[in-house]
């Protein structure tokens, strides 16, 4: 579907909305964890599904944890947290973790906060709200990430991919924003109001 | 206090506050040091813990399993935030240890509870705890693991049976055509054995002839040609074994009475050597479209079970009867002896691998063989039954497959 592709300009406002989400986004992080953490500028895709899952493969070459979080409203989606074993090892130490729940508990909570302050500030840029169900950690292997059925929900994705580092706690993760189609149109909606108010 | 105005704050409306103390819920009020500034009913009757104990104190001072500075980190990340942060019972399982007395709910011996930490009053920095149960889900979900794990090994140990009688049908197939190859090999020894005598007494002669000095052209040439004769015969029927023991990769018209003739030619000179009469009841033109080498072998391997039978008999008149019948869409084929019949009691393992009465003799494959090309590979049915002394089989097969 064409009038699903964002334009050069739509995507330019989407990405300096961004901009600003993320950018509160690495402050609350940096606060919760009580270290120095910068968020990769973001990177803004519309992709297929079978693009989506390429772009997991690229990431399975070392093994990961993964989470996901669902979040309602007028924009809404979902957002998957890829964490890789050796960065969850030194988020579990920065944390004093002591046991596995702790660490999946604790990759949760980081999911949960880089979903809601990128999604709650754009929500709040484009005058909406949003509500987060609770994250959950995917317990499937990534070989078996294309059987998961909310992925095939999605025949296109809005990728908002970005990394989180913590440079002298060697922690990355990279995080994607995947809305669908009928979030899709409302946020070119959305994003086309914002264009209009700049001209 | 402070503590007073955040009661207050709180209980604005009585509507409101029912709606608290009724709910499917646990509610608890904290601010940014954990102390707890209201408690609701739920709570109250789950941790038999009355409000009034309970506020004021921490809440890590009540329950001293949570740990403090996790709850500390995800209350102070929700104010700061102004978003909700979560414990999921499928990660930290509970926050406030409630025991679970419920039978269905076997898998925990502690509510598992779903926390949201809502941010309340930014100005006061209160959060609000609101804790479900999930044990349902949880035990559910635990069940539901228990089975897919469960389920998996079954699939896994089916795999391995799958394979394990797939090798052992492949086995049995390979050993069936090599006893089928041993059979063909006894079946040329006995076509062999006159020509190759024939062959013999022609050199004999030969020799003898030159011996005496009386060997000329003429005797020379007629007995060449004899011999060449002779041995062109045994390499045509080497052929014709080689040709007839190759399974067929494609189905092809087939007269059912040439099919019958050259099992019948494989197997002429045992029936004489025993004194067998064989008749058969057919329309020459019958035709069927089918795999020619399986069928044909599987005709003479039954035919050779009657012969067999024969061997240890005094039967007076032995007989080995065909007949073939047309149908619209099918025909059936009976080959019926009288060379004693089986015993009711070995009846049903006729078909078996390996099983054989004849000892050294028999492998026990010839029927199995049958069996399997009649079913799967020309899509027929065969069953033998046994009265009166005598065998009967009967095949049908369709006329096209
Ligand atoms: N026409 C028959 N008359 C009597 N017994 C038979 C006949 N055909 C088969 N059988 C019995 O069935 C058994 C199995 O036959 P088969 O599978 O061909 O193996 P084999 O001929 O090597 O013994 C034979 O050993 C024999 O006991
Ligand atoms: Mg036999």
């Amino acid at each position: 579907m064409n009038n699903l592709v964002l334009t050069e300009d739509e995507k330019d406002v989407l990405q300096e909305l961004m901009n600003i989400a993320y950018g509160s986004a690495t402050a609350v992080v940096a606060d919760m964890l009580e270290a120095f953490a910068s968020l990769s500028i973001p990177n803004i895709k519309i992709m297929t599904t079978e693009e989506l899952f390429k772009t997991f493969a690229a990431l399975k070459n070392s093994s990961y944890f993964f989470s996901t979080q669902a979040f309602s409203g007028e924009f809404n989606g979902e957002s998957a947290f890829f964490i890789n074993e050796e960065s969850a090892n030194n988020l579990a130490k920065h944390l004093e973790l002591e046991s596995r729940d702790d660490l999946d508990d604790a990759i949760l909570e980081l999911t949960n906060v880089l979903t809601s302050s990128l999604t709650t500030k754009l929500a709040q840029e484009m005058e909406t709200e949003v509500s987060f169900s609770l994250p959950n950690i995917l317990k499937v292997p990534l070989e078996e990430i294309e059987d998961v059925v909310t992925f095939q929900l999605y025949s296109q994705v809005i990728v908002i991919d970005t990394d989180l580092n913590f440079e002298d706690q060697k922690i990355n993760g990279k995080i994607f924003i995947l809305t669908k189609d009928e979030s899709i149109s409302w946020l070119k909606t959305k994003l086309n109001t914002i264009l209009e108010q700049l001209l | 206090m402070a503590q007073n105005e955040a009661q207050h704050n709180f209980r604005t409306t009585s509507l409101e506050k029912k709606i608290v103390s009724a709910i499917d819920n646990g509610i608890i009020i904290l601010d940014s040091d954990l102390v707890i500034h209201h408690y609701n009913k739920w709570m109250e009757i789950h941790t038999h813990i009355k409000e009034k104990d309970a506020l004021g104190k921490k809440l890590t001072e009540l329950f001293d399993t949570i740990k403090e500075k996790t709850l500390l980190r995800k209350v102070k990340t929700a104010l700061r935030m102004q978003t909700p942060t979560f414990y999921t019972a499928t990660t930290s399982h509970y926050l406030i240890p409630i025991k679970t007395n419920q039978i269905k709910n076997s898998f925990f011996s502690y509510m598992q509870q779903d926390v949201s930490i809502v941010p309340f009053d930014a100005q006061n920095q209160l959060v609000v705890l609101i804790l479900t149960d999930q044990t349902n889900m949880a035990n559910i979900n635990a069940l539901l693991n228990a089975h897919v794990a469960k389920i998996k090994e079954l699939n896994e140990q089916l795999m391995r049976e799958k394979e394990l009688t797939e090798m052992q049908h492949k086995q049995l197939l390979a050993n069936s055509r090599s006893a089928a190859m041993g059979e063909m090999i006894s079946m040329i020894a006995h076509q062999w054995r006159q020509p190759l005598s024939l062959i013999t007494t022609l050199l004999t002669n030969i020799k003898i002839k030159k011996e005496l000095q009386t060997l000329d052209e003429a005797n020379m040439e007629s007995s060449l040609g004899k011999i060449e004769n002779t041995v062109k015969y045994l390499s045509d029927t080497i052929n014709d074994f080689r040709d007839y023991f190759k399974p067929n990769k494609v189905k092809s018209d087939l007269k059912l009475s040439e099919l019958f003739n050259k099992s019948i030619f494989f197997l002429k000179d045992e029936m004489n050597q025993y004194n067998i009469e064989y008749t058969i009841n057919i329309d020459k033109q019958l035709s069927i479209k089918t795999y020619k080498n399986e069928l044909l072998q599987s005709i003479i391997n039954i035919i050779k079970n009657s012969i067999d039978a024969f061997k240890n008999s005094d039967i007076e008149d032995k007989k080995i009867e065909v007949s073939i019948q047309e149908f619209t869409y099918h025909i059936s084929i009976i080959i019926e002896d009288n060379a004693g019949g089986i015993d009711e009691s070995i009846l049903e393992k006729i078909f078996e691998p390996y099983f054989s009465t004849k000892n050294k003799n028999g492998t026990g494959l010839g029927l199995y063989m049958c069996k399997v090309i009649i079913y799967e590979h020309l899509h027929g049915e065969i069953s033998i039954t046994s009265e009166n002394n005598g065998t009967k089989v009967a095949i049908k097969l369709p006329k096209k497959i």
